[in-house]
């Protein structure tokens, strides 16, 4: 198994079920700090112990998912290592209840669909257990006012929405959980929560109470970026906190295509789109906490039918629209300044602004925050323009298509329709519903772009990469290609090609033989000396000759990363050519030839001054050396040039064997019968 | 939360090769040979999937089910195939129930790759789409409805045009999750791709040639399944590796070789 770990946490002993493999040692207040603020309410004796082994478990979790490497995108290995084995090892309280089957069963199901890795535990008795309020210390200073919902809330627009509902529409007094925000951040937490709590005052509802939690790790842990189980260990906290206030519930405020999260590219496969907040996932926490709880524990969503942009118009709608410009959805924090709020790059910066564009609020969120304008600013080479472009045509996609070619796109939806409220059919009905409003408003945004931005566009006065010019065809029609790169060239006339074809396309070459399709020949040494030799059938080259050819003009054949070999050859190329040319001298020099000798002499003086220029001198070599090096380049090169061939066109590889197509010091291209090649 | 990050080509020779041929204008076919071959050892990795192997089982259980006698026994046999569905399933309970019977089988990932999760979501979508067009609508749909159009497909021919469905539908998956890596390179004016719609262009072009290559699925699918439940009366998942192991082998093959002039 490639990428599998033991984790043994606490005090808990090396186990002997799992010696095979690489151990990964986790202490609690050693190299993991858990820590939440005061919770204001001496309630620590309704909270069973089982929830603070819950924490812990949960602790664990969260930080072996950060410290074990996945092991790359899965290119190579169709992904086999971005799923891990996870031995955990985990001191508990309660032994008995969580070796339980269903126990165990609901929390491997639960978090095996969370972060796709494999899940083994083997729990242990814990020796010196700790209080809960040594994780969250409830103070003995009384409660201000009762709390009749605990929701997870992480500073972005989708749970401020949530706050609005519980607090403003609501007028109900809430816990808001949320990780505690970094220092960058903390500025903009605090003014949100200041008019939060203005707004609670003006409508006469509750002071909402802040739980911020920070989990600290040494550094050496924050291995692996992409925490897909974060949710779980802020939904075990979330849960405690409501045990304590004799609540059976959490919500999560996610939006409903987030929360689905249907991929947005072909290469997101499985948890690489989060179900951070899936149907399936929050279906798993109600059970897990049921069972820790031991009575029916609900984890809702109520926003899985509401699309980003109806939650912004919502929060607007309550009055509350100054609150967005304070809410944070970027997951670039490294990036962000005061003026510059969002870098406008990654998916949830890009799914945010769309969002406040379609709902009408773009006053409220000012584009000036942003990095990186939606609409009209070039979109640097890579996964910026990568994940915009697929934002939007998959956008565009799903705007033309019907329920049925929905589904039989998006395959993922299958893993929802038996995991929310409601039949199946009806489940489905209402996910293709959602997205197709989501979409909608996508395309309206952009449209409405366009509209605005039309001169500028068909002037070409925008940037070639913003996403305007993106979607508009004024540009250069796909028949005509250039290379990468390069810029665009008008486009050249079609002309019928004829059943032989060996001849450059942009740097590449096109290549058809007897009449079957054409295929590409990338650049490469061995393409141009077949393109030589096709260029003068039965004639004996000069192997030496040919290689001086191709190296005067390099960067016409080569691949770019080849330069420093390529330098090599043509080095040995030139040295090689001009001792010809010596050889020529002194045999014009036997025979008294004076025109021969005068050019000549002229063709080694600019040998001599390239190879002086260059540096490329160096100590004289014997004769033949240069020349069987390039002999033997130049052989080799057209070897590997004919087996590429032979990958697009198994005949015409055959057609470029001996006795038609010799190598050696004098190569030749001998063909049984003439053929008139298109070169 | 949501948050997705994309990524990249290996700076492979191989993978270099495809980046070329997109850059410097390829066909599609060319392009899905280059990809088909520096993809291969990572493919063949990964054909031993048990989510795969679940899939292709699973897919041949569905027109067996259906050839009960009534809507009790229908249901019976899907239970016992793993689908936990009700008494009276409609279309897309059907789907869902299909996803859900692999990943119970393939609980806690054991042995999944991304070939598997892939199979998974095309085998969904396969059964989204025929169902859809037999029954003329996903939801609704009453539950003898449903089983008459699961029967339809124990026909050799309609079960070989449903298999190839799948087969194409995995075919493009899988080329469009490492050409997905490189093709927004070569978007912009004066790439490959000017614009979106040209982007969208490649990608239809290369829905048809994954289709044109799983032809050759097609031609031995229903002969296999009637064949092989007729002799063992019943397919086994050793039966359905099998299957899946040599439909995959010469998908690759055809796709290496549709690119090839002297290909037939």
């Amino acid at each position: 198994m490639p990428n599998e770990r033991a984790i043994l946490c606490g005090s808990a002993p090396a186990s002997g079920n799992w010696q095979a493999a690489k151990s990964l040692q986790l202490r609690l207040d050693d190299e993991v700090h858990l820590t939440s603020d005061d919770l204001s309410r001496p309630v620590s004796a309704n909270i069973p112990t089982t929830f603070a082994d819950l924490i812990e478990i949960a602790t664990y979790v969260y930080v072996a998912d950060q410290a074990v490497t996945r092991g790359g995108d899965g290119v190579e290995n169709a992904g086999a290592n971005w799923r891990r084995r996870l031995l955990f090892t985990i001191p508990v309280r309660n032994l008995e209840f969580w070796r339980k089957a269903d126990v165990m069963t609901a929390l491997v199901e639960t978090l095996s669909f969370l972060s796709e890795d494999e899940y083994h535990f083997e729990f242990v008795d814990l020796a010196k257990p700790r209080p809960i309020q040594h994780y969250l210390p409830f103070s003995k200073t009384g409660m201000p006012q009762a709390i009749e919902e605990v929701v997870l809330f992480s500073g972005g627009l989708d749970s401020l929405g949530g706050a609005v509902q519980e607090v403003v529409r609501d007028k109900r007094g809430i816990a808001l959980v949320n990780h505690r925000p970094t220092e960058k951040l903390s500025r903009r937490y605090r003014h949100m929560q200041e008019l939060l709590a203005a707004k609670a005052t003006e409508v006469g509802a509750p002071q909402p109470v802040h739980v911020p939690v920070h989990i600290n790790k040494e550094k050496g842990l924050s291995r692996e970026y992409t925490q897909r189980s974060r949710s779980f260990l802020y939904a075990s906290i979330a849960a405690t906190i409501a045990q304590a206030y004799d609540l059976s519930r959490i919500r999560f405020y996610e939006n409903g295509v987030v929360s689905l999260n249907l991929p947005l590219s072909p290469q997101v496969v499985g948890a690489k789109a989060t179900r951070t907040t899936h149907p399936r996932v929050l279906g798993g926490f109600a059970r897990i906490l049921s069972l820790v709880a031991d009575r029916p524990f609900a984890v809702e969503n109520p926003y899985i039918w509401k699309t980003k942009s109806e939650v912004v118009k919502h929060i607007t709608d309550a009055g509350c629209g100054e609150f967005i410009k304070y809410t944070t959805s970027c997951t670039h924090p490294w990036e962000l300044t005061k003026l510059k709020t969002h870098c406008g790059a990654c998916s949830q910066c890009i799914d945010r602004r769309f969002a406040v564009l379609a709902a009408g609020a773009e006053a409220l969120d000012p584009a000036e925050a942003y990095g990186v304008d939606l609409l009209l600013h070039a979109r640097a080479e890579g996964e910026s323009r990568t994940m915009l472009a697929a934002y939007v045509e998959t956008a565009s996609e799903v705007t033309k298509q019907s329920a049925t070619e929905f589904f039989s796109r998006y395959g993922e939806v299958g893993r929802v329709v038996r995991h929310l409220d409601g039949s199946a059919d009806m489940v489905a009905l209402k996910i293709y519903e959602l997205y197709q409003r989501h979409s909608r408003q996508v395309v309206k945004v952009v449209d409405e772009g366009i509209a605005a931005h039309a001169t500028a566009i068909r002037n070409r006065e925008l940037p070639d990469s913003c996403l305007l010019r993106l979607v508009c065809d004024i540009a250069i029609p796909l028949s005509v290609v250039s290379p990468t790169a390069a810029p665009a060239t008008p486009p050249e006339p079609q002309l019928a090609m004829e059943d032989f074809v060996f001849r450059k396309k942009g740097q590449a070459w096109v290549v058809r033989y007897n009449g079957k399709p054409d295929f590409i020949l990338l650049p490469s040494k061995g393409a141009a000396y077949l393109h030589l030799l096709l260029s003068s059938p039965r004639q004996f080259l000069s192997a030496v000759s040919m290689a001086y050819q191709v190296a005067r003009v390099p960067q016409q054949f080569i691949l770019s990363d080849a330069g420093e070999r390529s330098d090599k050859e043509a080095q040995a190329a030139y040295r090689a050519r001009y001792q010809e040319l010596q050889e020529e001298m002194a045999q014009a020099e036997k025979d008294n030839d004076e025109a021969t000798k005068k050019r000549v002499q002229g063709e080694m003086k600019i040998f001599a001054d390239e190879l002086k220029n260059r540096g490329w001198g160096g100590r004289p070599k014997k004769e033949h050396s240069d020349r069987d090096r390039v002999r033997k380049a130049v052989g080799i090169a057209i070897r590997r040039a004919v087996e590429n061939i032979a990958e697009y066109d198994k005949e015409l590889a055959e057609h470029f064997q001996p006795p038609r197509l010799c190598r050696g010091n004098s190569p030749v291209y001998h063909p049984d019968s003439d053929i008139d090649w298109d070169i | 939360m949501g948050h997705t990050r994309l990524g990249d080509l290996p700076r492979t020779r191989r993978w270099g090769e495809v980046v070329g041929l997109l850059a410097c204008g390829a066909s599609t076919a060319q392009v899905a040979n280059a990809t088909i071959t520096a993809a291969e050892r990572g493919l063949n990795l990964a054909a031993d999937d048990k989510a795969l192997v679940e899939t292709v089982w699973l897919l041949t259980q569905l027109p067996l089910a259906a050839r009960a006698k009534d809507l009790k026994g229908f249901v019976g046999a899907l239970r016992q195939a793993g689908l936990q569905v009700s008494d009276e399933p409609g279309v897309m309970e059907v789907v869902g129930a299909f996803s859900d019977a692999i990943d119970a089988r393939v609980s806690n990932n054991g042995g999944r790759t991304d070939l598997g999760e892939m199979a998974q979501m095309a085998a969904s979508e396969t059964i989204a789409k025929v169902l859809g067009a037999r029954t003329q609508s996903l939801f609704g749909t009453q539950p003898q409805d449903v089983q008459k159009a699961l029967a339809g497909l124990a026909t050799n021919k309609q079960f070989s045009e449903f298999s190839r469905q799948f087969f194409a539908r995995i075919t493009n998956r899988c080329l469009n999750y490492f050409l997905s890596r490189a093709v927004t390179y070569h978007l912009g004016e004066g790439r490959r791709f000017a614009t979106l719609a040209q982007q969208a262009e490649f990608s239809g072009a290369l829905e048809v040639h994954c289709r044109e290559a799983s032809k050759i699925v097609e031609d031995f699918s229903g002969g296999w399944l009637s064949k092989t439940n007729f002799e063992k009366g019943g397919i086994s998942r050793d039966d359905a590796r099998g299957f899946a192991h040599v439909a995959m082998r010469k998908l690759v093959d055809e796709l290496k070789a549709g690119a090839r002039p002297d290909a037939k």
